[in-house]
């Protein structure tokens, strides 16, 4: 598949592409440097996907998140914690623009996406969607077949390849292809919460994104199809760049690299308090607040 | 912090069984020291017989942090001083064992050697006592800081170690017939000096419990 747009190549990572785009990930990340200075910790792992910088998140009169900043690294896991309220799903949102479609909403700040800021002017916010992926709290699949759910992106994007092949391969990425492949023309609305998200999954890595976001993606679902989702996250991340909003602490010390808690202020506006190595933020948290939320004491 | 009224009551209950293991080596050591010092043969034999409620107090600390952990996912600093307990039940243990050890030699040794040894090994033995006691204030008050200092005094039992060995050595070289007694005795002045290598410890622990960080004390 291949159907770049001239705006989709502004966005290219790839140090095989075009001199441009590297001069402006260059300049993105010497602006970016200071704004996340206090992470100090976070020096390894892949090159930088996508940075947070400074970000204040606005719904109308409301200031919803304050001065974000934070990397997501490539092929890593990034989990995104904290109490309601605090933010970490719009934040996830802001990613991909997805926040847009909510009327009254506005985004200061900048997320770089392989070092362009995704809200440039200059930007398509459909191309970003599809390089970078989201899965939602509930299994939403389309009213239609496993095949037509998996296929449907692919032909608004214009694939020229085999529908075929792109259905079983994504099947199996998403670990759903033994359990689907003789019903591929049964409705999606009738398979398990559990098979439905891992659809969605399928559905989302089946137009070749970078990063795929997830929101509480296992939250609805029982503990089995919940570690089902998880081993198919620990794989993914070996070909995608993955941040999970997730209100199970035990979870994100489970799958993710890397782990950001948030809070909420006084004015609920929601704050990072703390990000850094998973290992380090459940076992040893340089804060307060994060050590209260991570033993579970809420006082 | 408030919250978590069960896990709080297990951790509870945990530092009160590491206090209570802490409290019968104590005992167990200023025993030992008491028979050595009066030869007195029942309480040395009250001295191994009661290592058994300690290494069972192990046991029950062990399978009370496995318990915790299983249950309560504990995260941050309650996980760190769930480790850090079960680590220094072990070292308490061992600690249990040189105090039998201590023990056993009053039936071993003749009288003039115990007499002559008595000050050395009392010194040692007194100074691993307080240094137990005190390691353990550290774990349950944690202080990082004076686990450190509590390690410190490690080289005070090192120094009385190192002299008594020149000393044992000398008394072997002159008195062959004295040797087997006297191998008995380094031994014990080994064990004496283990002592204080597991308080260290102990207190490496105490500083890992509260900051997340392994260091080295006394190297």
């Amino acid at each position: 598949m291949d159907s770049k747009t001239d705006t989709s190549e502004e966005f290219a990572g790839d140090s095989t592409e075009a001199g441009g785009s590297q001069d402006a990930l260059k300049r993105a990340m010497a602006a970016s440097t200071s704004a996340t200075a206090a992470a100090p910790e976070d020096t390894d792992g892949g090159p930088v996907a996508v940075e947070i910088a400074d970000l204040n998140f606005f719904y109308g009169d409301f200031h919803a998140v304050t001065d974000v900043s934070l990397r997501f690294r490539t092929n890593e896991v990034t989990a995104l914690i904290g109490p309601s309220g605090c933010g970490k799903s719009t934040v996830l949102r802001t990613i991909n623009r997805m926040n847009d479609l909510i009327p009254g909403t506005r985004a200061d700040g900048r997320v770089l996406f392989n070092g362009k800021n995704v809200y440039d002017d200059d930007v398509d916010p459909v191309e970003i969607r599809r390089r970078i992926g989201m899965v939602f709290q509930k299994p939403n699949p389309f009213p239609k077949s496993i095949y037509d759910n998996i296929t449907w992106g692919a032909r608004i994007n214009g694939y020229k390849g085999d529908y075929d092949e792109l259905v079983e391969n994504s099947l199996r990425r998403a670990a759903l292809w033994d359990e689907v492949k003789d019903k591929l023309r049964q409705n999606a609305l009738r398979l398990s919460g559990g098979q439905q998200q891992r659809l969605c999954i399928a559905r989302t890595i089946a137009v070749e994104p970078e990063i795929i976001l997830m929101d509480e993606p296992a939250s609805a679902l029982d503990p089995i199809s919940t570690s089902k989702i998880e081993d198919l996250i620990f794989e993914l991340k070996e070909r995608f760049t993955i941040i999970i909003v997730t209100h199970n602490m035990q979870q994100a010390g489970r799958i993710s690299d890397k782990t950001a808690f948030f809070m909420v202020n006084d004015k609920r506006s929601g704050y990072l308090v703390e990000w850094g190595k998973t290992r380090e933020l459940f076992f040893n948290p340089k804060d307060e607040r994060t050590e209260a939320y991570i033993s579970g004491r809420f006082g | 912090m408030e919250g978590r009224l069960p896990l709080n009551n297990q951790m509870s209950e945990l530092h009160q069984s590491i206090l209570r293991m802490g409290a019968l080596v104590e005992e167990a050591l200023n025993k030992a020291l008491e028979s050595l010092r009066n030869e007195d043969v029942e309480l040395a034999t009250a001295v191994v017989e009661g290592d058994k409620v300690i290494d069972a107090l192990q046991r029950e600390i062990e399978d009370l942090a496995t318990t915790i952990i299983a249950t309560e996912q504990p995260g941050a600093t309650d996980l760190r001083d769930i480790m850090t307990a079960a680590k220094i039940a072990a070292d308490l243990e061992r600690i249990g064992d040189h105090a039998r050890h201590i023990a056993r030699a009053v039936e071993k040794l003749p009288s003039e050697l115990i007499v002559a040894s008595v000050p050395s090994i009392e010194s040692m033995a007194r100074t691993g006592t307080q240094m137990v006691h005190d390691a353990l204030t550290a774990f349950v008050e944690q202080d990082a800081t004076y686990a450190k200092a509590v390690a410190e005094r490690d080289d005070q039992i090192d120094k009385v170690h190192r002299a008594m060995y020149q000393n044992l050595l000398s008394i072997m070289r002159d008195k062959p017939e004295w040797l087997e007694h006297g191998v008995e005795l380094l031994f014990l002045n080994r064990y004496l000096e283990r002592l204080g290598d597991h308080v260290t410890n102990i207190c490496e622990w105490v500083v890992f419990s509260k900051t997340g960080e392994h260091v080295e004390l006394n190297k």
